[in-house]
């Protein structure tokens, strides 16, 4: 069990008024310096280091009531109150004892640039542990938090020594009780209760699936295969209908057959119908033959000689004649007998070449339009030559129809068939989910049992442990005054007074006359109290000592310069009984001759900015803070 | 018989295109009619006046065809005597007792072979021919 740690180095990095810097604690022999002084002028930075240390140990304020360093105290000064890097501090510490490098610890705090808070790490030789194992590994070394902002029980100052005179109490809550109570295993054992909790909340929160679905899913599983399997069939069969009945024509090619067939029946239907329109009718017929006839006589050079019949009405004529009786009867019955004797009417044949033009233009219109007829069935004959019908290619369209439709048909049943695959594995998945969820949830069903009953046991031991408490505080509170009044009794030259707490009205510190046994109230505001400033001081001394002796923490024990009204033989007493009773000490001084007044001393360390411009770098590290 | 011959004469046609017992495609003139003739006597005509202007004399025979005469229906009253004129004047050489016959037998078949032998087209070309020279 370690009792104590050595500083053996401290690395900082962008804290307060240093940019870089790291100070060994060890001599140049690598011995550790078990009992050391930090001296200097006022503002060399002493109290820096102090706050380095401190700052490893606890980190960062995250709130306003919080009585650790805040966050923008730790800034350089020149970062004008903006973050504008990384901080960090690392503290390396060593076992006292009969420890070697190998059990060094490495405390590394950071507070990066863009993070919300500091972070910390704790590497012990070879192992690094984690944010949450290296606050309770250090919680070991450096005790619990500190209650004000300048507030580590090894760490003596005024302000601790303030704080203790104001609060030293066992009726309220106090700084000097604070770290005599049994809140560190009644946290511990809050944090183990709030783990079970989790665990409760997490298990609870589990929807495990009923076993008494089973059945249920097996007869959905094989229904669903079932389904499968007829998809299957039905599937190859499509198939094989599909590639044995692929179009020959694809729909595109039928559709430009399909034009072109129309074209042609469009034109076929055109013809007739002209045709139906030139077609000769059986009413100019008569014209016809007498053109025709006449166009013959013409091109034969055979002339068409008018007739009397065509000229002439001979009967009118021989009447004419018989009513003037000029003529004689033999006269006119000669001119009567031409009418019935002359030659054939040609009328029909005279003065045609008008009708002839006529008649050309028309059989020329005819003759196209029985050429376009005979040109578009020709056509029409000829793509159905080559299968194109409009019973083919109605059959071909039909045909392709179906098969489309049985290409829609396939892709639907093959994502039926996707679905209802992935439906499947969804069941299968489950059964298997459940299955095994029997393992686990008995699992978990142990676990949750444990947590429950180790519930029941943290409940029944936080009460007891709250109900013990008050009495423990008092306990604690007498034990730490019989060891104020041991350390007094050691340090305490002059013999003059012994250390008293006086309960009523106000619970203080008090020092009794050994010879009248009068009582002399102690404050560190002298004012307040009737003891001298250096018994008032020395008495707080004793109590810091005391209670850091009770609070468990395991660092050196600095001495900060607070006993200037102490006399010197007590002094020399209070360094010499401390750093042997804590093993180690840092005597922290502005005063050279005090630093004299420590006997053992291992080492000065000599803090002072004379070569330093503003701030501390790795360049004037060694100027800043030198070892004598 | 004189060489004058009116419309009471009697002359007939081939069977094969009369109205009873014809072929529709020579009773239309390969299509070239929008309706079949009616009657034998302007079918007649029509196939005379064919053979007048191709000048085709070739057939001479005569089957028991469908008879008729000229004057059977007005329209046929008003051509043929242009018909009988211009066979009179391009057959100078038929004589007077011959000139009936010759129309009945020789033109009237000789027409109608010319239909027969002929296409649509073919049919309108011989118009054309006629018409045009």
């Amino acid at each position: 069990m370690v009792d104590r740690y050595n500083l053996i180095s401290l690395r900082v990095h962008n804290f307060m008024g240093v940019e870089q810097s790291e100070i060994k604690f060890t001599d140049q022999e690598k011995n550790l310096r078990k009992v050391m002084t930090i001296t200097g002028h006022q503002g060399g930075g002493k109290s820096t280091i102090i706050f380095a240390i401190q700052w490893c140990a606890y980190g960062t304020s995250i709130g306003a009531t919080s009585r650790r360093l805040s966050r923008t105290r730790l800034y350089p000064g020149k970062w004008d109150g903006k973050q504008l890097g990384d901080i960090s501090v690392t503290l390396r510490l060593r076992p006292v004892g009969d420890y070697g490098p190998d059990s060094d610890i490495f405390c590394k705090r950071v507070l990066h640039e863009d993070g919300e808070l500091d972070s910390l790490q704790v590497t012990i030789g070879p192992d690094n542990f984690d944010e949450i194992e290296s606050k309770n590994y250090f919680r070991q070394i450096f005790g619990k938090p500190p209650q004000i902002e300048q507030g580590a029980m090894w760490v003596i100052r005024k302000e601790e020594m303030q704080r203790m005179a104001e609060t030293i109490t066992k009726t309220k809550s106090s700084y000097f009780l604070d770290f005599m109570n049994l809140d560190v295993p009644l946290n511990v054992l809050s944090e183990l209760k709030s783990d079970n909790d989790n665990t409760i909340e997490r298990i609870g929160r589990k929807n495990w699936p009923s076993v008494h679905q089973l059945p249920i899913l097996d007869a959905s599983r094989n229904s669903l295969r079932d389904v499968i399997r007829e998809d299957k069939v039905e599937e190859e069969k499509l198939i094989k209908w599909i590639n044995e009945n692929k179009p020959q024509k694809t729909q595109k090619d039928l559709q430009e057959a399909k034009e072109t067939f129309d074209k042609a029946k469009q034109k076929f239907v055109d013809a007739e119908k002209s045709l139906s329109e030139n077609r000769l009718r059986r009413d100019e017929l008569v014209d016809l033959v007498n053109v025709l006839l006449s166009a013959k006589l013409d091109s034969s050079g055979i002339p068409v000689e008018p007739s009397f019949n065509s000229k002439y009405d001979w009967e009118d004529i021989a009447s004419y004649l018989e009513k003037t009786r000029r003529f004689t009867p033999n006269v006119t019955n000669s001119i009567k007998e031409l009418a019935k004797s002359s030659g054939y009417d040609t009328s029909g044949l005279l003065d045609r070449q008008e009708s002839k033009e006529e008649w050309i233009a028309k059989i020329r219109e005819l003759r196209s339009a029985l050429n376009d007829q005979i040109n578009s069935t020709n056509e029409i004959r000829q793509l159905e030559s080559i299968g194109l019908t409009q019973e083919n290619l109605q059959e071909i369209s039909r045909t392709n129809l179906e098969f489309e439709k049985k290409t829609k048909d396939l892709g639907k049943l093959s994502e039926r068939l996707s679905q209802n695959h992935e439906k499947l594995s969804g069941i299968e998945s489950e059964i298997k989910k459940i299955r095994r969820s029997e393992t686990n949830e008995s699992k978990d069903k142990i676990k949750l049992d444990l947590a429950e009953r180790q519930n029941n046991l943290l409940n029944g031991l936080m009460d007891s442990i709250e109900e013990a408490n008050h009495q423990y505080k008092i306990d604690l509170l007498s034990q730490t005054i019989k060891r104020v009044k041991y350390f007094w009794d050691i340090i305490d030259q002059r013999r003059e007074y012994v250390p008293l707490l006086i309960e009523t009205p106000t619970p203080q510190f008090a020092l009794e006359n050994l010879s009248d046994s009068s009582v002399r109230y102690v404050q560190l505001d002298s004012s307040t109290g009737t003891a001298s400033g250096g018994e008032s001081q020395l008495l707080l001394i004793c109590t810091c000592l005391a209670v850091s002796e009770s609070s468990g923490a395991k660092m050196p024990i600095i001495l900060d310069d607070c006993f200037t009204d102490v006399d010197e033989p007590t002094v020399k007493k209070l360094l010499s009984t401390v750093s042997e009773h804590f093993n180690s000490l840092i005597f922290v001084t502005n005063y050279e001759a005090k630093a004299k007044l420590i006997q053992n001393n291992d080492g000065v360390l000599r803090i002072s900015r004379d070569h330093v411009d503003t701030y501390v770098n790795a360049k004037n590290s060694e100027n800043w803070a030198k070892w004598e | 018989m004189s060489k004058k011959l009116s419309g009471n004469t009697t002359h007939s046609i081939p069977r094969r295109i009369s109205s009873e017992l014809g072929n529709k495609d020579f009773l239309t003139l390969r299509g070239l009619l929008d309706k079949e003739f009616s009657g034998g006597a302007m079918t007649a005509i029509m196939c005379a006046t064919l053979a007048l202007i191709t000048e085709n004399t070739s057939v001479t025979d005569s089957d028991e065809g469908s008879k008729f005469r000229y004057n059977d229906n007005e329209r046929t009253r008003e051509v043929f005597p242009s018909l009988f004129y211009a066979v009179e004047r391009m057959n100078p050489q038929v004589d007077d007792e011959d000139f009936a016959r010759f129309i009945d037998h020789t033109l009237i078949n000789s027409g109608f072979d010319v239909i027969t032998r002929n296409t649509a087209i073919e049919l309108c070309d011989l118009m054309l021919k006629a018409l045009e020279n």
